[in-house]
């Protein structure tokens, strides 16, 4: 499959000139905003309690912080993050039937079917959706540009109405036409994994049509379940939210943070997320937006915190063009040590998450079809080695020359000297074809047969048996 | 009337033959990449293409896992192998990933099943997975049967249902504990069981953990009831990430009322006995349920309509398989979210189980079954012995219908026509060794001669009851091997039970 290097964060300069990503971070309050602002934040998240994972506010207070950001200037993101069953999906459009989209610029999704409704039912169910971006997160999985691409295609096909267009049945529609300016719903971002590297991510963005949201500094989520896993550890809990450490004796599973709320249980790392010190390779990658989340921080702090970022930011973008200069480097460094969270990059240099699964069995006892005889089922020291053959048409003769390799590695070449079937009969040969025993009353419905050979020392069961 | 699909886990050629010898109409197995299984044997392609042949002569399924979370580089070759799985003839793959979808679709024409990995929760998913080519769907462990049998109506798909089996606690396919903390890619097979491990809690009705740690409070604070602000109360030794076990017998009437496509177990790691116990058991439910206890308590059953009487009645009459199954190595049973939405109690906190009884233990697996023939002068059974057993033990083989049969006191004849062996005195098992000269034990990893009994045949478990203490102290001290979560089997290490492989998910 081909693909296009079509990501527009460049285009509109020629694709000569990279930008400083953009800045969003999630807010809960009035003077959180005016901290946005302040720190030149350009884009804030609102969580509402049924909606969002972590969310906190209600339909009025939600749509009141809207108008405030709207008037200050930022964009405006509504958050819908959580994972539903039928009931949940059915109480979470209720809320967004009666909410007011005046004041929101974008809708950010994770359940598919969210990305679905967002897309194409939303706008049929809410008048007040005028114009509206879909940011759909692709932060679980997805670490491929196939699935990606595919995910950002079916959104660019199905975008809900256009201002004047035709009713959409049932809220679904088969692919339509790409989305144009006419759309009141678009898709607009992907936010793509954390686990994706920054060869991966240069390669994906560059294929994108659409602009693509990294985290660039926040808890990194762990576990997600809608089951309550703290409240029923205490007693009498009486807060809706409940907040945990779990320590384990287990040497890397130490410090998780744990939040126990309407919407279930998280489950996140002792460490935050990163990407601060790597703000020249996101804007080399094309990156649009760097998302904050400094929810778990002590609120005053937070002002700092952004303000510095922005500062390693404006540093960024002051520097394009003059590579040899770093003082961005300096600032990243410093915001680091005044951060009082320790950080990790994970695996945005490599991702060698599936090294390791390599050794989880012996791979010497694995199955490798070429020359694959069988294995040895029982080697009864001074009475007989018995080889299982499993292998297609395996057949073992008399003179016969075979490689055994043990679950240890070792590899040993035999002649076959010998052999008897299972009944004890010496034989020429023995064959897996379930027709080599036609007649015989035996039932070899898997169509193994067993060689029984003299006793070959120093070879055990499991012992892997190839032809030469 | 309408019967579920009984899908079974196959971990390997063995678990195959035995889990449809017991019944099951389609099992689910991975080749050796691109499934969440690591540790399981797996299969080759050519154990594949011998998988189908064996599934097809008994009218049985093959599906194909490729569930895994795919980086570009695992990408490779994923479309040789799927046209190697059309090759063969295997009936369907269970995926998670869009770009996997993709590639399937592009290359082949296998129905495509969603894995539960994808966490496809409701209607809307439903719609968009459909659009995107899926045939069937295989819903996250939080959809009730009712939800199900909804959205196959609206959707028009078929649709698949966990019935038993371990889970995984995270939505499935929202958990990367082990990828941060083990370097073990969790959604690639690399699954460390987090979740199973014991942990101390501290926990707080305050602000967050980070903040608290900001404004000087520690994990110290104080002990107490959580009842104010800023209470905090400290829960040591809890293995509050650890499901519990499905078990989802006692709703048979309301997946078949819900026209539930498929019933999927739960346990690729876990043993043959496992896979075969299981699968009987469920295969003997689903009939007795659709071709007996329908008709003999009551006609709404047959029209679909499953009453609360009649399925009261269906609880006592399930009692004898529900005996059964706590007779498998397993964590505390509950219904899931297949009723109502797992609450606290679902949580396996303590880490060991309620009550402890003696649970099937393997002791080997049926491999040949010689009948009198020119040259073997007296009929056997070949097996190969999984674990150790003596000639005294109280022995029994688990036929693919019916009730067990004890080898105790089969009269065994050795293949030298010895027939003073060990066997025949009435009590005894008559162990003899591969060639028939008498053992008093069967060592593990050898092969052995049993008696011949009625119903034999290959792929029977040969099993015995363990003692209560030692199920007790077997549940609460094993160690379970790596065990990719999402789709576990035995006993954890920490919160261990039974047999290795008790992890979670599919």
């Amino acid at each position: 499959m081909s693909h296009h290097q079509v990501n527009p964060q460049l285009s509109g300069d020629a694709g000569s000139q990279a930008r400083v990503p953009r800045l969003s971070t999630y807010v809960a309050s009035v003077k959180q905003i005016d901290e946005c602002v302040s720190a030149c934040v350009s884009e804030v998240i609102i969580s509402h309690q049924n909606l969002a994972r972590l969310g906190t506010l209600d339909s009025l207070a939600l749509t009141e912080l809207a108008t405030y950001a709207k008037a200050c200037g930022l964009k405006t993101s509504l958050e819908w993050d959580i994972l539903m069953c039928e009931p949940e999906f059915h109480q979470a459009v209720r809320v967004l039937k009666e909410l007011n989209f005046e004041n929101f610029d974008s809708i950010r999704v994770q359940d598919p079917g969210a990305y679905e409704y967002a897309l194409n039912g939303l706008a049929v169910d809410n008048s007040s959706v005028k114009k509206l971006g879909v940011h759909f997160v692709l932060e679980t999985g997805n670490h491929n540009l196939e699935a990606i691409l595919k995910w950002q295609n079916y959104g660019l096909l199905n975008c809900g109405l256009p201002n004047e267009g035709s009713k959409v049945q049932n809220g679904l529609k088969s692919a339509g036409p790409i989305a144009s300016a006419q759309s009141k719903v678009n898709l607009e971002r992907l936010v793509l994994s954390i686990e994706l590297t920054e060869a991966s991510l240069t390669e994906i963005i560059a294929n994108l049509q659409v602009e693509v949201e990294l985290l660039g500094l926040g808890p990194i989520l762990l576990l997600y379940t809608p089951r309550h896993l703290l409240r029923y550890q205490v007693v009498a809990p009486n807060a809706a939210t409940l907040f945990a450490t779990a320590e384990c004796e287990e040497n890397s599973h130490k410090g998780f943070r744990i939040i126990d709320n309407q919407n279930g249980t998280f489950v996140f790392h002792e460490k935050d997320y990163c990407l601060i010190d790597r703000v020249s390779a996101l804007m080399r990658m094309n990156c649009s937006v760097l998302r904050v989340d400094l929810r778990q921080q002590d609120s005053s702090a937070v002002p700092d915190y952004l303000g510095q970022i922005s500062e390693i930011c404006e540093a960024e973008k002051t520097q394009v063009g003059h590579q040899l200069t770093r003082a961005s480097e300096g600032l990243a460094e410093a915001f680091k040590a005044s951060y009082p969270t320790k950080v990790l990059r994970c695996f945005f240099q490599a991702n060698a998450t599936d090294v390791l699964l390599k050794h989880l069995k012996n791979k010497n006892i694995e199955r490798k079809d070429e020359g694959y005889l069988g294995r040895v089922v029982d080697s009864t020291k001074g009475l007989y080695t018995i080889v299982c053959l499993e292998g297609n048409n395996a057949q073992l003769r008399v003179g016969d020359r075979v490689t055994l390799v043990s679950p240890a590695g070792t590899s040993k070449e035999i002649e076959i000297s010998s052999l008897k079937n299972i009944e004890g009969v010496q034989v020429d040969e023995v064959s897996a074809s379930r027709n080599s025993q036609e007649g015989a009353d035996c039932d070899l419905s898997d169509g193994h047969e067993y060689a029984v050979l003299p006793f070959v020392k120093g070879v055990l069961p499991e012992t892997m048996v190839y032809s030469v | 009337m309408f019967k579920p699909e009984l899908l079974s886990p196959a971990g390997s050629f063995e678990k195959m033959v035995t889990a449809i010898s017991y019944g099951a109409d389609a099992v689910y197995l991975a080749g050796q990449k691109y499934g969440l299984r690591s540790a399981a044997d797996n299969f080759s392609i050519d154990e594949i293409e011998k998988a189908v042949e064996f599934a097809h002569a008994r009218k049985a399924k093959i599906y194909v896992v490729l569930n895994s979370f795919l980086h570009d580089a695992d990408m490779r070759d994923l479309s040789q192998f799927v046209r190697q799985c059309e090759r063969h003839r295997v009936d369907g793959v269970i995926v998670s990933d869009l770009g996997v979808v993709s590639v399937v679709a592009q290359c082949s024409s296998i129905p495509i099943h969603l894995s539960t990995q994808a966490s496809c929760l409701n209607e809307h998913s439903g719609q968009i997975w459909k659009k995107m080519g899926v045939k069937r769907l295989i819903f996250g462990r939080e959809v009730s049967i009712e939800q199900a049998g909804r959205i196959k109506r609206a959707t028009g798909l078929e649709v698949e249902l966990f019935i038993h089996g371990s889970m995984c606690m995270a939505y499935s396919g929202n958990c990367t504990i082990s990828n941060f903390t083990k370097g073990r890619d969790s959604n690639r097979g690399g699954c460390a069981q987090s979740c199973r491990f014991e942990y101390n809690l501290d926990i707080s009705d305050g602000p967050s953990p980070g903040a608290r740690a900001l404004s000087g409070a520690s994990s110290e604070v104080a002990v107490g009831a959580v009842n104010g602000s800023h209470g905090t109360q400290k829960r040591d030794h809890t293995f509050f990430m650890s499901s519990k076990d499905l078990m989802g017998i006692e709703l048979i009437p309301d997946f078949v009322e819900a026209q539930i496509d498929s019933v999927k177990i739960e346990g690729r790691m876990r043993s043959p006995l496992y896979a075969g116990m299981i699968s009987k058991i469920y295969r003997e439910a689903l009939d007795e349920f659709s071709d007996e206890f329908s008709a003999e308590f009551g006609a709404e059953y047959q029209q679909g309509g499953a009453q609360l009487a009649q399925r009261s009645q269906w609880v006592g009459y399930a009692q004898k398989w529900s005996d059964d199954l706590e007779r498998l190595p397993h964590r505390d049973y509950m219904t899931g979210s297949l009723e109502q939405p797992a609450s606290e109690s679902s949580v396996f906190n303590e880490g060991k189980p309620e009550s402890v009884r003696p649970t099937y233990q393997i002791l080997a697996v049926t491999k040949k079954v010689v009948t009198k023939t020119p040259t073997a002068r007296e009929s056997f059974v070949l097996a190969e012995v999984r674990g150790p057993f003596s000639n005294t033990d109280e022995v029994m083989a688990v036929p693919f219908r019916g009730p067990m049969v004890s080898l105790a006191g089969l009269n065994h004849v050795s293949g030298n026509g010895n027939s003073e062996g060990s066997g025949g005195n009435g009590r005894t098992v008559g162990l003899g060794n591969a060639l028939g000269v008498p053992l008093e034990k069967a060592k593990a990893s050898t092969l052995v001669r049993l008696p011949y009994y009625e119903a034999a045949a290959p792929g029977q478990i040969i099993t015995k009851l363990g003692s209560a203490s030692a199920a007790r102290s077997e549940k609460i001290s094993e160690v379970v091997s790596a065990e990719p979560v999402a789709e576990a089997d035995t006993v954890p290490a920490t919160g261990a039970m039974g047999e290795p492989g008790l992890g979670v998910a599919q």
